[in-house]
């Protein structure tokens, strides 16, 4: 039963402010997203970028601080300029980008930034030329720190969606719990009004012509009056009420909540915050274009192995003293990111003192590369070590918001057939005894016309009745009945433990659905399946992943032949869709075996 | 109640016993009290397990009774059980049903030596009396099998064309029906296409026409309540 998923998800999306994205979770998934394109990620990578841009630069070419910053920043601009026009271009109409739309767009954002810098620190003198290798180079460190930035905004996007259908489901929760019952009654009583507002006119005309008749003493028009509301309202309108009918899902109409915020873990274990492997990887990534751009190739290799692989080892030290040392999430970020740039620092130190050559002037930005990858390493940990915990939330949630709307859908179909039993069998049976009456008596009277339509009225008053059905409804009922009827006929073994039997007892809408449950399931084994013997085992379960919902377990065998149109699946489905939380039918051998869990409440 | 009739119900001086099994009570009380009238020796239950208890302790010469008796066993089943231990009953079905068909029954499982009468056609409490005393004496007459009647509402489909239009009604579509039947669209097309020009309306099912048989399948039919495995619940 997945009815609340019904809610239109992309509009419920852009009404809380988030991005299109795809719907899948691999490990690039959270690419696809125009969150790749969205602010927090050029907010995290400006600065980043400018920094690390100025000491590269200036450690390079010298020049004054100011003009690098200036130039750096213009070229900023450009960037944000084309990632913004880029998002336009490949998102319009909520569309969701691909993984490589993203890349290509990032490498023309950096390669656009590189170029506008190389050209600027020409204008303003701080260097004598562009250096086009140079700038050439430059998406290569931009673009995996540019896609590491917006990895992480992704999945902090995708984890704020989560949430964001955790609290929708929640307050849909708190709605349908706070006036379930209410809501049961309003829906019964509803049902009953609109039945007895259809019938009302038809009612009238028969009023009208059986005055008419007892005045003239003709029976004629009042039999036909009477075979008119029967033929013309009473069956189709029972007909409608049994049929299909397509499920309402009142929760999907609850108010979507506001914005929302996503609730990342208060405290957490610093050395989670490291991943020292990683870190080495991406910064190998990252450092290669500095190294192939001031080394010999066999130095470049020696220089990244040196580096990346001493950063792994300080960083897998600081792990391990850490140990399970716990901190705030605030300052905690904080320190890990610290951490991994003094990592990175003494790294890129050791590799000095180890006399292994080295790019000269960009122990800084070096510094800061291992610091930014730190700062996505935690961030990651920690939208994934929430989000474990949102999804748990979410499922149990929605468990229970499913069980909430399955209940309510449960008595709307109870309450419709037992409309359609009093149409159908009352007031039709009152109107064939009037018929009955009508036809035998010599003379329509003005009194007996009082009297049918007295027995019509009292017909009537039966769809305000609980049980119009009597304790037929009851489980205990039902199977009393069954035993009685078949015995020495066919074998019914039937199963109620006691327990069970009192948690029946005191929630009518189960029982009731229980006993239509058995009720099918005999029906259909003995009169389409021919089956000689059907056991029936009813037990209320204990543990249910979902609290409160203890259900109870209709297992019924028959030994009945598979053949037939009403044994196919399909037949009598839909019924057990709406009483029943789940089902299935299948066939072992000679046996064909109905399970199904009704809900207790 | 008229009680100027000869005594029907009365052999040789003795009064025989008779059930009658009908959920609905104004039926019930209409039809005992013809009964008693008629000078039987009427009992009444109200639903199969009520049936079942007066038959034991009143042995019955005679069941008049209707086929849907709510939603658990009918008026069938409770046959089968009256009369598997060869007590030789007579039954009397009064029910809405033009046919057995739509109770998921075949012709040919009606017990034997039974009278069936559908209630829209008994306009004369007579026509039971009499169907009551000649299935006591054994000597069922074929007008006292309504279901036989050639001219009964939908008398002419075949069981499987009753079964689609039974979901047509429920508001199936022919795709949806073929899935549920496990044959083909085609398949489900021909066969609604002769079962409307069975009753009377032409052309393919489609739009009004596919309204018009539900309708007329509805108003025809007396059936029980459309519910999906095609058992019901009513009078």
């Amino acid at each position: 039963m997945t009815t609340v998923e019904k809610a239109s998800r992309p509009e419920a999306e852009r009404s809380d402010g988030l991005e299109p994205t795809a719907p899948t979770s691999g490990k690039l998934a959270p690419l696809r997203s125009a969150s790749a394109f969205s602010w927090p990620v050029l907010a995290l990578y400006c600065p980043a970028g400018l920094a690390i841009q100025v000491s590269g630069n200036q450690s390079n070419f010298g020049g004054s601080s100011v003009a690098w910053v200036a130039a750096g920043a213009i070229a900023m601009v450009v960037l944000c300029a084309i990632l913004v026009g880029s998002r336009r271009l490949i998102c319009r109409g909520n569309r969701v980008p691909g993984v490589g739309s993203v890349l290509l767009a990032y490498s023309v954002a950096t390669l656009a930034q590189s170029l506008t810098l190389g050209l600027l620190s020409t204008l303003n003198g701080a260097s004598d030329e562009i250096h086009l290798a140079f700038r050439l180079s430059g998406p290569l460190l931009q673009v995996p720190l540019l896609t590491a930035i917006a990895y992480l905004v992704c999945r902090h996007d995708a984890h704020r969606r989560k949430v964001a259908e955790l609290e929708r489901s929640r307050a849909r929760l708190l709605a349908i719990d706070q006036s379930l019952e209410v809501a049961l009654d309003r829906l019964e009583s509803e049902l009953s009004g609109a039945v007895r507002s259809s019938l009302e006119p038809a009612l009238r005309e028969l009023d009208v012509a059986l005055t008419e008749a007892s005045r003239h003493g003709e029976a004629q028009p009042a039999l036909e009056a009477l075979a008119s509301l029967l033929e013309d309202r009473i069956r189709p309108l029972s007909h409608e009420l049994a049929g299909d009918q397509p499920a309402s899902d009142p929760a999907a109409e609850q108010a979507v909540p506001p914005r929302t915020r996503v609730p990342l873990p208060k405290r957490f274990h610093l050395a989670d915050g490291f991943r020292p492997t990683l870190v080495a990887l991406v910064l190998a990534v990252a450092a290669i274009p500095t190294a192939i751009r001031d080394l010999a190739p066999l130095h470049s290799l020696l220089y990244l192995s040196a580096f990346c692989g001493g950063t792994f080892v300080v960083l897998a030290l600081v792990r391990k003293v850490l140990g399970t040392a716990e901190a705030r999430s605030g300052p905690g970020v904080v320190a890990v990111v610290a951490l991994h740039g003094v990592a990175g620092r003494i790294a890129f130190a050791l590799v000095g003192a180890a006399g292994i050559q080295r790019p000269e002037g960009i122990a800084l930005a070096a510094s800061m590369v291992v610091a930014l990858i730190g700062a996505a390493v935690v961030g990651d940990m920690l939208v994934s070590a929430r989000r474990a915990a949102t999804e748990a939330d979410l499922a149990t949630v929605t468990g229970r918001l499913e069980q909430a709307v399955t209940l309510m859908r449960r008595r709307q179909r109870l309450v419709t057939r037992r409309l359609a039993f009093v149409l159908h069998g009352s007031l039709q049976g009152s109107l064939h005894a009037a018929a009955i009456r009508i036809r035998q008596a010599d003379d329509l009277t003005a009194r007996l016309a009082n009297e049918l339509r007295g027995d019509i009225t009292a017909a009537l008053t039966q769809m305000d009745q609980r049980r119009p059905m009597g304790e037929s409804s009851r489980t205990r009922t039902t199977l009393d009945e069954i035993a009685s009827v078949w015995e020495g006929v066919r074998t019914v073994t039937a199963r109620l433990d006691p327990r069970t039997e009192a948690l029946l007892e005191v929630n009518d809408d189960t029982d009731e659905a229980v006993s239509v449950v058995v009720q099918e399931a005999v029906n259909n084994a003995f009169r389409h399946g021919s089956a000689s013997s059907v056991r029936i085992e009813l037990t209320a379960t204990d543990e249910q992943s979902i609290a409160p919902g203890r259900e109870i377990s209709v297992v019924i065998e028959d030994d009945g032949s598979a053949t037939g149109v009403d044994r196919r699946p399909g037949l009598g489905s839909a019924l057990l869709d709406e009483l029943c939380d789940s089902w299935t039918r299948e066939r072992d051998g000679g046996t064909m075996t109905l399970r199904a869990q009704v809900a207790l409440g | 109640m008229p009680n100027a009739k000869p005594a029907a119900g009365e052999h040789r001086g003795f009064a025989r016993s008779i059930l009658v099994v009908e959920d609905e009570p104004l039926l019930r009380d209409l039809i005992a009290g013809s009964l008693e009238a008629r000078g039987f020796a009427v009992s009444s239950a109200s639903s199969p397990s009520e049936a079942v208890r007066e038959f034991r302790e009143v042995d019955p010469d005679g069941v008049v009774m209707d086929i849907d008796l709510g939603p658990g066993p009918n008026g069938f089943d409770l046959a089968e059980r009256f009369t598997s231990s060869g007590t030789g009953v007579a039954i009397v079905f009064l029910t809405n049903l033009p046919d057995p068909r739509f109770a998921g029954r075949t012709a040919d499982q009606v017990p034997r030596g039974v009278a069936y009468l559908r209630k829209e056609a008994v306009e004369e409490i007579e026509v039971l009396i009499e169907a009551v005393d000649s299935t006591l004496r054994g000597a069922v007459e074929d007008r006292m099998r309504h279901d036989r009647d050639p001219d009964r509402p939908l008398g002419s489909l075949t069981r499987r064309q009753v079964e689609i239009l039974r979901l047509v009604a429920l508001g199936k579509t022919n795709v949806q029906i073929a899935e549920l039947r496990g044959t083909t669209v085609k398949a489900v097309e021909r066969t609604v296409a002769r079962a409307l020009t069975a009753i009377g309306i032409d052309g393919e099912l489609g739009g009004n026409r596919r309204v018009d048989a539900a309708r007329h399948f509805i108003r025809m039919s007396g059936a029980p309540l459309p519910l999906p495995d095609g058992s019901g619940s009513g009078s």
